[in-house]
């Protein structure tokens, strides 16, 4: 064992490590030097990664609006495991001074740090400038108060071992820029390395990027290719896309390690696609489901309405957790059977969750309801474990 | 059918255990050893010893019976199940199951030397359930506890300076809450 010399290290770090949960990880890496070595290496987080992908435990990082002036919000963590009621929602803490009504979450973890932001930093309702405010309480960004709504995304950079944050706005003068900050670090923002690409058309939308092989991509809007940056050499880039399907993406999200596109034409179609990109350099997608509202159960075919923005969050080898929700968001189970070739769909409502007005907080910003009548969590993923059982459904 | 096929395995010090095929072929090394024809005489295993090589026999009997009395029990209608490939301890919900599934939480809870010394033989040995089984009780060791703690336990010297050990700390605060 890493400094206990019976163990070899790949059976400590690969065998053992990978098992814990991500704040026991966070507290080992006090123990030693060589388990801080390990604990953050890229083969460690990729090791556990896969560990958790193949447990099929994500966990979800959810907050809530904690006082009622809705000046301090509260955010809370929840393992999803397939099939079982959920162990109960944790606290992990209260943050003040961040209205949730606008407030973002980086839609994964970056190495263990969630980005929390105030996409649309109030002018008028706090006088001073919310903060951007990284991981759980970790760090705090110095103050910045942006013209416009703004995208703000983690990523890491192997090569420095370095997280940074990355946002992008929109100048007065109507520029686009881009800076960057490495959270505990001293130099505060400055401007990324490579050149912006001008402005396009609704180009900040808001929605956090994805991080994905060591870059953030970002949804520009319809019609738009998709925009990477890389966030070591910080370069613009742009995903290949067809041209067809760039024109029909409603919002971009990570499924299972892959770039996920959602076309979303339940206006039309009452059909809502999803697609997912192979990655490199070829213009390689295909799609991996498409769910038909009209074969929903009834419960959740009412979750999905058309105002309501579908976000991917999980697929295990029967199930498909989508999020739900523009001002009323859930998480619906979708269950799919590969070998029947269009998904069949089964589920509740997973987890009822409120949302901000503002559309820009669309990714996973949930209020639980104060009020017991409604969605214990740990109800509805029974109910869902029980229509799982009884009731198929196909599209 | 005749009685079971059965195989000798020889300790790092010189003890023999006798034991059928289907339970030393749990262990992924003894089964290639035997498809390689190495048999004759016992199987000598010189990474193992004696005391250690009963408790992981004691798992592979206790699983190599369930998983037969499992398939025996489903006859030819669960045909796709070979010995091995699925842990028996996940399988539908039977009275085996449930006993399996104590049986190994009995089975781990030993102290952290043997606990060491189980660990170190399945992965030798390479009994997949079986190093999954002692992994996963180890990191249950150590979720709960604090560095300290940690150190106490497995034997590790803290190496940090006080300010780099608080500079860890802080960036992860988080986790200490």
């Amino acid at each position: 064992m890493l400094g206990q010399p019976r163990l070899q290290d790949e059976l400590l770090v690969d065998e053992i490590l990978t098992r814990l949960p991500p704040a026991a990880a966070a507290r080992c890496r006090a123990v030693c030097r060589a388990w801080n070595a390990a604990l953050t290496s890229e083969h460690f987080i990729l090791a556990h990664r896969a560990r958790s992908a193949a447990a099929r435990h994500p966990e979800l990082v959810f907050f809530v609006p904690a006082g009622a002036a809705g000046t301090t919000t509260s955010l809370y963590t929840c393992t999803l495991r397939d099939g079982e009621a959920p162990c109960a929602a944790r606290e992990l803490l209260t943050v003040g001074n961040l209205s949730a009504e606008h407030a973002v979450l980086s839609p994964r973890p970056c190495r263990s740090l969630t980005l929390i932001f105030d996409a649309h930093a109030s002018r008028a309702a706090t006088r001073s400038p919310v903060p951007m405010r990284i991981g759980v309480g970790n760090y705090r960004f110095p103050p910045w108060t942006p013209f416009e709504l703004s995208s703000a995304g983690l990523g890491f950079d192997p090569a420095t071992g370095e997280r940074k944050a990355v946002r992008l706005f929109k100048k007065p003068i109507g520029e686009m820029a881009c800076e960057v900050c490495t959270p505990g670090g001293s130099g505060g923002w400055r401007p990324c390395a490579g050149r912006v690409p001008p402005p396009a058309a609704s180009f900040v939308a808001g929605l956090p990027p994805v991080f994905l092989g060591g870059s953030l991509l970002s949804f520009t809007g319809a019609d738009q290719p998709i925009m990477s940056f890389s966030v070591g050499a910080e370069q613009f880039g742009w995903v290949p896309i067809p041209l067809s399907l760039a024109r029909r993406i409603g919002d971009l999200a990570e499924l299972d390690g892959s770039l996920c596109a959602v076309v979303d034409r339940r206006i039309n179609t009452e059909r809502c696609t999803l697609f997912t990109w192979s990655g490199g350099t070829g213009t390689s997608w295909s799609m991996c489901c498409s769910i038909n509202s009209q074969n929903l159960p009834r419960a959740i075919s009412d979750e999905f309405v058309e105002e309501q923005v579908v976000i991917p969050l999980c697929s295990g080898p029967a199930r498909l957790l989508l999020n739900l929700g523009l001002h009323e968001e859930s998480i619906v189970g979708v269950h799919q059977r590969p070998s029947l070739g269009p998904p069949h769909v089964v589920g509740g409502k997973r987890l009822q969750v409120k949302m901000g007005v503002n559309t820009v907080g669309k990714r996973k910003v949930p209020e639980e309801y104060r009020d017991g009548r409604f969605c214990m969590l740990g109800d509805f993923f029974k109910e869902l474990t029980n229509r799982g059982a009884t009731t198929p459904f196909y599209t | 059918m005749a009685s079971p096929a059965m195989v000798t395995l020889i300790s790092s010090d010189d003890a023999r255990f006798e034991v059928t095929e289907a339970a030393a072929t749990m262990s992924q090394t003894i089964r290639h050893m035997i498809e390689d024809g190495c048999t004759d005489g016992g199987i000598p295993l010189p990474n193992v010893p004696a005391r250690t090589l009963a408790k992981v026999l004691e798992y592979c009997n206790k699983h190599a019976a369930a998983t037969a009395a499992e398939s025996s029990a489903a006859g030819g209608a669960a045909a796709g199940s070979d010995s091995g490939s699925s842990s028996s301890a996940d399988s539908a919900g039977k009275d085996d199951g449930v006993d399996l599934a104590s049986f190994d939480k009995a089975f781990v809870e030993v102290d952290t030397d043997t606990l060491y010394d189980l660990l170190l033989a399945a992965n030798y040995l390479d009994v997949k359930t079986l190093l999954d089984l002692c992994c996963q009780k180890v990191a249950d060791m150590i979720r709960g506890k604090t560095p300290e703690q940690i150190r106490q336990t497995f034997g590790i010297k803290n190496d940090f300076s006080p300010e780099e050990e608080e500079k860890i700390r802080k960036e992860n605060q988080w986790a200490f809450e």
